[in-house]
């Protein structure tokens, strides 16, 4: 039986700080990365500021997703494949497994290349967002007054483990994977509230225990294993004709499999239990958040990590293999977005509130997570990058000369429109076939 | 040439095993020596992959010692791949042109030769302007082919390295395999189903059938006198 590889850690260090640098140094190549890698947090800040006034569960679960923007930066920058030339690994596939790393090694290495840009991103984004009237005044007025001060404490006890642990649980279960990613939140978002990250040696302190606790003893990932983080769904079933088959899987088959996920918003919502007690008024609309977001994150995991996600589209290998007519693939996909997009957080919130006063709040809560999640699929593809950006420009410019209206409605239009960017190039014919001949 | 008590032993392997689900691969014992081409053949599903991605470092065992010159892949997996050098046509690299990826790769080996690189390149006529993801597959194939020999690791493991390559590339792909082991401190251990390129260059076999060892030993020994490898395989597979 073979031990879990430990390697020494001067070597791992050795080897992360090298492998962040050579990470660091393909930026140069790389000039469009850069700019959308800083955006990233900026698709997380409005949400970010509403948590503020949330509870503090809720402000774990904007610590989660800050965990999950270092991801994004880091499958943005550096590890993306070219993919091809075996459709049925590629979408698992790591960029270059055999560099001479361990996987711990490469699990730091990647964490440290990607904090500095997450943390000058967000700055740039606070100070975006600070400068551009999409936001409510009382909101801006709440970033600079909670988030500003503390993003730099709050940053890098969230960030720094989280996206480690959520780097070395890659490929394991889902439910590992929500856990390295969650829980050094959690106690990050604990500590805050203790009062501990008001000091900042206690504050370095805890980066560095939690994240040497991560490295240390942490199981490590395993690259050969890197099982499928997605819900396998048939989507064509014997005994069926095909193209039912395919819609009912699609409408039905993938949300319900991805509630699977759901231990993720447990770890989310956990919290909460604990501290439900200073929040009676505003827990309705943090638990309608929590939950729809992760799972809305979760339903949207087939576009990120599919074919789709890797620049298929209908008529492209392999969803022309299917038996089914092109047509049914392209407007099932199309329904399938649609409600996710939209019927989903509309049902939540008529059932949860019944359409009163808060749904614009709503809206710009949820807004950045789904258009988040799309965004992160779609940006994959420069054009579409400056595509999404000209148009949040547009729209934030319209937002200010539009004028005094309530700013979470334009907020929610850009981000929406962003979000459905992805699903409108869904109608696009294929350009080329994805795997080269 | 055929192995002394006294050489060197590049990468030892003592009951070693490997589950898959249903599948299991064993192997009792074998020795990779320096200065061979070890081909390494058998049908589907025999086992060839998993035994290649293990010495790697890219998947666990069950049982066994295995040893890359005094490296354990799973202890130490990062040590194990600064020696040896793995080559899979399906492996991922980074989405960038050929010649920065190169130059990205040769900041993680010491010992990344720079004049080789260019002599790969001509020799496997690869642009390296070309971005990775535009290339062919057989052009992917010549890219990770350089990016394997590009920084002499002293074993070199092919996992069927011929696949997507024209009978130009092919032979120069033999031709660069021969040029590993002409330092005979190093070696090559190569999978392929083209059995006559593996016959023409391999100085021992590694058989598998379902995850068992059939044979191994020198070439003409496995292969006999009177047969082909490609005869004597479909001998071992009906058996």
């Amino acid at each position: 039986m073979s031990p879990p590889s430990r390697g020494s850690l001067r070597g791992s260090l050795r080897g992360s700080l090298r492998h962040a640098g050579q990470l660091l140094a393909m930026l140069r190549w790389r000039p469009l990365a850069l700019p959308v890698a800083l955006c990233a947090p900026l698709v997380m800040l409005p949400w970010l500021a509403v948590a503020n006034r949330m509870p503090l569960p809720i402000l774990l679960v904007g610590g989660v997703f800050i965990g999950g923007a270092g991801q994004l930066v880091i499958e943005l920058c550096y590890s993306r494949s070219e993919g091809w030339p075996n459709p049925g690994r590629r979408e698992l596939a790591v960029a270059m497994p055999i560099l001479p790393l361990s996987p711990r090694a490469r699990a730091l290495g990647e964490t440290l290349a990607a904090l500095p840009v997450l943390v000058v991103g967000l700055g740039l984004s606070v100070a975006a967002v600070g400068a551009a009237p999409i936001l409510a005044p009382d909101l801006v007025a709440e970033l600079e007054q909670r988030f500003m001060p503390t993003s730099p404490l709050l940053l890098a006890p969230f960030v720094l483990p989280a996206t480690l642990g959520a780097a070395m649980q890659l490929g394991r279960h889902p439910l590992s994977h929500a856990l390295g990613l969650g829980l050094p939140g959690t106690l990050g978002v604990l500590a805050w509230r203790a009062g501990w990250l008001h000091d900042p040696f206690v504050a370095i302190t805890l980066v560095g225990v939690l994240t040497v606790a991560v490295f240390a003893v942490g199981p490590l990932p395993e690259p050969a294993a890197l099982g499928p983080l997605l819900p396998r769904v048939s989507l064509v079933r014997a005994g069926r004709p095909p193209t039912q088959a395919f819609l009912r899987d699609l409408l039905w088959g993938l949300p319900l499999a991805h509630l699977r996920s759901l231990p993720m918003a447990a770890v989310g919502l956990l919290p909460w239990l604990l501290l439900s007690d200073t929040h009676d008024s505003l827990w309705p609309v943090g638990v309608v958040v929590a939950v729809v977001a992760v799972a809305l994150s979760a339903a949207f995991q087939p576009l990120g990590r599919t074919p789709y996600g890797l620049g298929a589209r209908p008529g492209d290998t392999p969803w022309d293999h299917l038996p089914v007519p092109p047509p049914w693939v392209r407007w099932g996909l199309l329904a399938h977005a649609l409600i996710c997009v939209v019927a989903l957080p509309w049902l939540a919130h008529l059932a949860w509130f019944g359409g009163d006063g808060v749904l614009p709040r709503f809206l710009a809560i949820s807004a950045p997570g789904i258009a988040g999640t799309l965004v992160a699929v779609w940006l994959a593809r420069w054009r579409r990058a400056g595509i999404a950006g000209a148009l949040v420009l547009v729209l934030v410019v319209g937002a200010a000369v539009w004028g005094e209206g309530d700013p979470s409605w334009p907020t929610s239009a850009a981000l929406g429109l962003v979000g459905l960017l992805p699903v409108a190039d869904l109608l696009r014919p294929p350009a080329r076939r994805v795997v080269p001949g | 040439m055929s192995p002394t008590a006294t050489e060197p032993v590049l990468v030892h392997l003592d009951g070693l095993r490997i589950r898959r689900g249903p599948f299991t691969l064993e192997i009792p014992a074998w020795d990779l020596r320096p200065g061979r081409v070890v081909g390494l053949v058998g049908g589907n599903g025999a086992g060839k992959t998993t035994l290649l991605r293990h010495l790697a470092g890219l998947s666990p065992r069950d049982a066994g010692t295995v040893s890359v010159l005094g490296r354990d892949p799973v202890r130490d997996p990062g040590g194990v791949r600064s020696v040896l050098g793995f080559m899979a046509d399906d492996l991922p690299v980074f989405d960038l042109r050929v010649d920065r990826l190169l130059r990205t790769l040769s900041g993680y080996y010491p010992g990344w030769d720079p004049a080789l690189v260019e002599h790969l390149l001509g020799r496997f006529e690869l642009d390296p302007r070309q971005r990775a993801r535009d290339l062919s597959k057989g052009q992917a194939v010549r890219l990770r082919l350089i990016c394997v020999l590009a920084w002499r690791p002293e074993v070199v493991v092919l996992d069927e390295p011929a696949a997507g390559l024209d009978l130009t590339g092919r032979r120069r792909l033999l031709e660069a395999v021969l040029d590993v082991v002409q330092d005979e401190r190093r070696s090559v251990v190569v999978s392929s189903h083209i059995l006559t390129d593996v016959e023409r260059i391999a100085d021992e076999l590694l058989v598998l059938r379902r995850g068992r060892v059939v044979a191994q030993g020198p070439t003409p020994q496995v292969v006999g006198e009177d047969r082909t490898l490609e005869e004597a395989l479909l001998s071992w597979e009906a058996a």
